[in-house]
């Protein structure tokens, strides 16, 4: 009888963390679309170096060659 | 018996907290990237409604340089300016594109840096100062894009008075369009300097690149 009490309870804890876990992943959604691919500090580095904000006097030259003939 | 039941008990009472963390962490990376999503998608519509708007402008304000060029004897020199304030109306488009493109990458590596920094997080690590460093970035994008959303909104007037004086007037609206951009460009670099404040904190945490969490296939 007192096997049977034990056994019961271990089910109900098994079930118990086993719905934990179902509910917390149905909130989550999809997992795989957020997980970003390379995040090391590595990659983090070379991307933010390769990010060019632009040379603005060179994009007026043709502004600036019009100028010239008035 | 009793001995498995405690066993039992003790694995729940340690693995639960970390399957809570593992899913807080990705479900946090969910949120965060819906809402840079949200805030790009929304930036756009502005910038697009705010596009629509000047459209009308840019036309009644090419017909008025029309109509004062007319004191303008010299056929070259009238193609030349109306072809300049075409280009400058162009280049504040071109440019402003580009600074979006570039907060948007930033955004990127931000979502990286994001990303690193809860896996930090889920693993004991203390990553409150690049917390503190990923909202200051946050905070500059936010402040660039209301400065592009402001300089969408402008157009550029050509005063043209006389032949003598149209190089110095059509100069100063060039200049006038350089420095506006310079300014919004500042606001830009701001952005570059606060994503590599927050990359440099990372940096400090020791081993931070070898810290994971368990992922999670996704759900149907």
């Amino acid at each position: 009888m007192k096997k049977i009490t034990l056994i019961i309870i271990i089910i109900i804890l098994v079930a118990a963390a086993a719905f934990f876990v179902w509910q917390r992943s149905q909130k989550r959604g999809p997992a795989v679309q957020t997980e970003i691919k390379d995040d090391t500090t590595s990659a983090i580095d070379e991307e933010l170096e390769s990010i060019d904000v632009g040379d603005l006097d060179k994009e007026f030259e043709a502004i600036d060659n019009d100028l010239k003939n008035l | 018996m009793k001995k498995v039941l405690i066993s039992v008990i003790f694995s729940l009472v340690l693995a639960l907290p970390v399957m809570a963390q593992n899913s807080t962490t990705t479900s946090r990376r969910t949120e965060i990237k819906n809402t840079i999503e949200q805030k790009r998608s929304e930036f756009q519509n502005r910038i697009e409604a705010k596009r629509t708007e000047l459209k009308d402008k840019i036309q009644v304000k090419r017909e008025e340089l029309k109509q004062r060029l007319q004191n303008i004897k010299d056929e070259n020199k009238k193609k030349i300016v109306e072809r300049i304030d075409q280009n400058i109306d162009a280049l504040n488009e071109k440019i402003l594109n580009h600074f979006s493109n570039v907060l948007e990458h930033l955004e990127n590596v931000l979502s990286k840096i994001a990303s690193r920094t809860d896996k930090a997080e889920a693993n004991g690590r203390n990553v409150e100062s690049v917390k503190t460093a990923i909202q200051a970035t946050n905070d500059a994008i936010a402040a660039s894009r209301s400065a592009i959303e402001a300089q969408t909104n402008k157009t550029y007037t050509i005063a043209t008075s006389t032949e003598d004086t149209l190089r110095l007037e059509v100069g100063k609206t060039r200049q006038a369009l350089h420095d506006d951009l310079v300014k919004v460009r500042e606001t830009v670099f701001a952005a570059r300097t606060a994503v590599k404040n927050a990359a440099d904190e990372l940096h400090k945490i020791q081993g931070v690149d070898k810290l994971e969490v368990a992922t999670t296939t996704p759900n149907q």
